[in-house]
């Protein structure tokens, strides 16, 4: 049996590790980098650079696996470990020179053996370091002009559709996931993503984000056989949940359980989705009312209502541009999407100017 | 005179409410006994209270009761100081996130039911039963619809303002979108079958379940087919199918007291007493408010059936409380729970004769029965039955013009049914001698209850007569002893209270007169 404490990826602080990193300052739980549940968290240094470092904790792999399944033994749990590290790395590298820029790529890997504990193996991947993540920044700034949050939309909505044009879908978008390098916003923590030509170690599972973000249909059970339309239908309405959180301070996902009556909410429902779908459409509607409410701007508020019910619809088969939908192609490219987001941020500044 | 609340046939056609009232009756729920088990948590919120612990700032905070009301574990310290933390940054704060906030720290001070309809009562009626709430209503409807033309559930909505209003065409257009727009949805299917039937498109409200398969396996759809195909005057296929559902235990007993009861009623109506009381001794074992006004109804067929609907702690069972209340001569409560069951399904029509029965034949309070029929004329405009016992309330408190107002509005063209006409012709002699016109008005209540003889109904023959002798008293004609002979020999009847009471009255009438 494998102690908790028994963890030799907590005890890198201070450590020169063998790729010349040094780690200097351990990282409690970190804003910026969720998904870290299965990771400790340090700035490291190396050429006057300071970086973000995430090591992967067995112990941490080792107390899941005895959750999940009891009869997995430690050769299992380090494989499960390894593959999730090497996938991460990998996918990170894939990306690299294929005109992906919004991105947070991995800058160096490596492995560290850490003498007296059961497993000493401890694998790493080292990061930009962010300025925080997009709740750092909206914090910061209370009145936080339309153009910044309409800019880093854009960004994100780019870094999303970059990752589709080579066959990756982000899949965990959400607000500790997105992170601020100055002006720029940048999708962080690929370890969750989705590529349709990388043996995934979630390649079974049919969301791997967050589950306080997903799409109803994922909430209710329900998904797409197609990978394409699955994985690409969830990246939308995620992309779309984001736009609910920078102007309403709310995720699209709690505003959609609120809207729906108590009996009818995932975790209480027994019923098909087919069953669900026209009660999540009256708490769709609702929602974006809701949402609208949180926008003064007549303006924005009708274009930025208008996009959340085209990213967001319930029914995933209806998700999408409308005109994607008719035309021949995906319904999910989001090139629409993008060049609305530029248009409207390009009005918010000039309102601001003038 | 007045016509009476006429107790006809019963069916359990599907009552139609909003669906968030229908909703919170559970008639939506699943109806299978396998319940999903909620999980303790079920996804975890630590990284959003570490965050929000750490950072306590607005965005932290929104996020973390953001994954806490899509987990539905808003009850949690850590979420609820989220939420008071939200409303203490009121000014910084976004609307939605001061909605939801509020909407946590009120669901954990527990719920409040203060403006439910079991609370109201009939001196009410003029604040919650108006034309303009519900033109506003059907505004606002509109403009959600026009902003999100996709909400099957709004098209229902409006349906049902527009019923409410008595606007036929319109009310049947917008369930026509809802069906097009969700043709296999328990709510929207019910609703359509209630809306049809109401304005007697049987045949378009039985296809809609009979060839939905559905129906096969909804306990709620497998019993409106059978009660439509009642009416209808047809055996329905399902009977077996569903009593197969009942014999299954698979199905909550709750879900298919509807489907007995329907089947209960069918039975009783082929003379099978014994299978009858079975199906309705199985409908009872977790009654909805339409079984309990079915079992009430049965009762007077069946004796053996006989309940006290109390016992039940049934939501919204105001339809079985009236009948209950007004059988056993308890006028006031019955005009209160009249009221509630005319504000929870305000386009039906029952509620609005035995509410005006009750007021203004029982109680002789003109004024609410004036209220009941006058809410009856926005949901069944042209009425005439109504409008003559709006004519008859005012001509009895000699408020001659409004009477004389309400009586042009009779479209006298169109069919009118034959107690309605006989109710009519009385209504006018009681006009004619207000308005100093004896001659006439007796002519008239002569004919009356020559047609009612014909008819052979001694209740209207009965009314009319007593009409008739109390307008002679009050006019003070000399032959009024061959009336009065006549009047002491009405027959006793004790389902009419309104024949005994008004016998009573005239009685006394013409021995204060006589004195």
């Amino acid at each position: 049996m494998i102690a908790i404490e028994d963890n030799a990826a907590a005890n890198l602080l201070n450590r020169k590790l063998t790729s010349g990193w040094i780690v200097k300052e351990k990282i409690v739980k970190p804003s910026g980098t969720t998904g870290s549940f299965f990771s400790v968290c340090y700035l490291a240094e190396k050429d006057e650079e300071t970086c973000f470092l995430k090591a992967f904790d067995f112990s941490k792999f080792f107390q899941m696996s005895q959750k999940n399944d009891p009869a997995r033994g430690i050769v299992d749990v380090m494989s499960d470990m390894l593959n999730a590290f090497r996938y991460e790395r990998d996918l990170s590298n894939h990306c690299k020179g294929k005109h992906v820029t919004k991105v947070v790529f991995v800058r160096d890997s490596g492995e560290e053996m850490v003498e007296g504990f059961a497993v000493p193996l401890v694998p790493y991947l080292i990061f930009d370091l962010s300025d925080g993540d997009v709740r750092n920044k909206l914090a910061l700034s209370d009145k936080l002009d339309f153009a910044w949050k309409l800019l880093s939309l854009h960004d994100i909505a780019v870094g999303i559709r970059q990752l589709h044009n080579i066959e990756v879908s982000h899949q965990d978008l959400k607000p500790s996931n997105i992170l601020v390098f100055k002006d720029e916003s940048k999708l962080g923590d690929l370890g969750r993503s989705l590529c349709k030509n990388l043996p995934s170690p979630y390649k079974d599972l049919p969301y791997t984000g967050d589950y306080n973000y997903a799409p109803p249909e994922i909430m209710y059970g329900f998904w797409e056989s197609d990978w394409n339309r699955r994985v690409y239908a969830t990246d939308c309405y995620l992309l779309g949940s984001m736009v609910v959180f920078y102007f309403s301070g709310i995720s699209m996902s709690a505003l959609l359980m609120n809207n729906i009556p108590e009996d009818f909410r995932f975790y209480n429902w027994s019923g098909s989705f087919d069953e669900i779908k026209t009660y999540l459409l009256d708490g769709f509607e609702m929602s974006l009312n809701q949402f609208e409410k949180s926008i003064e701007n007549e303006y924005f508020k009708k274009e930025l209502r208008l996009i959340v019910e085209l990213l967001c619809f319930p029914l995933p088969d209806q998700r999408g541009h409308p005109k994607n939908i008719a035309s021949i192609g995906s319904n999910y490219n989001l090139e629409r999407f993008v060049t609305k987001f530029d248009l409207l941020r390009r009005k918010a500044e000039y309102m601001i100017k003038n | 005179m007045a016509n009476i609340f006429e107790e006809k046939d019963r069916r359990v056609i599907p009552n139609w409410r909003s669906f968030k009232r229908t909703v919170s009756l559970g008639e939506l729920n699943s109806s299978t006994l396998i319940k999903a088990e909620k999980n303790e948590i079920l996804f975890p919120l630590d990284d959003y209270i570490f965050d929000f612990k750490k950072n306590l700032s607005l965005p932290h905070a929104g996020d973390l009761i953001s994954a806490a009301i899509s987990n539905g574990i808003v009850e949690h310290k850590d979420v609820i100081n989220a939420a008071k933390f939200i409303l203490s940054k009121k000014t910084l704060a976004t609307n939605t996130q001061i909605t939801l906030a509020k909407q946590i720290l009120f669901c954990t001070s527990g719920p409040r039911d203060k403006n439910s309809i079991s609370h109201l009562t009939v001196d009410t009626f003029t604040r919650v039963i108006k034309k303009e709430i519900l033109w506003k209503r059907i505004k606002e409807v509109r403009q959600r619809i026009q902003e999100f033309p996709y909400n099957p559930l709004l098209y229902v909505e409006l349906s049902r303002y527009h019923s409410i209003l008595g606007q036929e065409e319109k009310a049947k257009n917008a369930m026509k979108i809802a069906l097009h727009l969700s043709p296999n949805n328990r709510f929207i299917l019910r609703c359509a079958v209630r809306l049809f039937a109401h304005y007697d498109d049987i045949e378009f409200s039985h296809d809609l379940l009979r060839k939905n398969p559905l129906s096969y396996n909804d306990p709620w759809l497998t019993s409106a087919e059978i009660a439509i195909a009642t009416i209808r005057e047809r055996s329905s296929r399902f009977i077996k199918r569903g009593l197969e559902m009942i014999d299954s235990k698979k199905y909550s007993p709750f879900s298919i007291s509807e489907l007995s009861s329907s089947i209960a009623t069918v039975e009783l109506l082929n003379g099978n007493n014994k299978k009858s009381r079975a199906l309705f001794k199985h409908a009872l074992i977790e009654p909805n408010d339409n079984t309990l006004a079915q079992v009430e109804w049965a009762s007077k067929i069946d004796g053996n059936l006989s309940i006290n609907p109390l016992t039940y702690k049934v939501k919204s069972s105001f339809e079985a409380l009236s009948i209950d209340n007004f059988q056993n001569q308890k006028f006031k409560e019955a005009l209160d729970n009249t009221f509630r069951w005319l504000v929870d399904q305000p386009f039906t029509r029952r509620p609005i004769m035995l509410g005006a029965h009750i007021a203004g034949a029982l109680l002789n309070d003109q004024q609410t029965n004036r209220e009941f029929l006058f809410a009856g004329l926005i949901s069944h405009p042209n009425d005439p039955q109504i409008i003559n016992n709006i004519v008859y309330s005012f001509a009895l408190e000699n408020e001659i013009e409004e009477a004389k107002k309400y009586l042009e509005q009779i479209k006298w063209s169109e069919e009118i049914n034959e107690m309605t006409n006989i109710c009519l012709t009385a209504t006018r002699g009681l006009l004619n001698f207000r308005t100093h016109k004896p001659e006439l008005g007796r002519k008239l209540y002569m004919e009356a209850i020559e047609k009612a003889t014909l008819k052979q109904n001694q209740y209207y023959i009965s009314l009319a007569l007593l009409n008739w002798a109390r307008e002679e008293i009050l006019n003070k004609s000399a032959d009024i002893e061959s009336i009065m002979d006549a009047v002491y020999k009405i027959p006793e009847d004790k389902s009419n209270f309104d024949v005994s009471i008004l016998q009573k009255e005239v009685i006394k009438l013409f021995q204060i007169n006589n004195l």
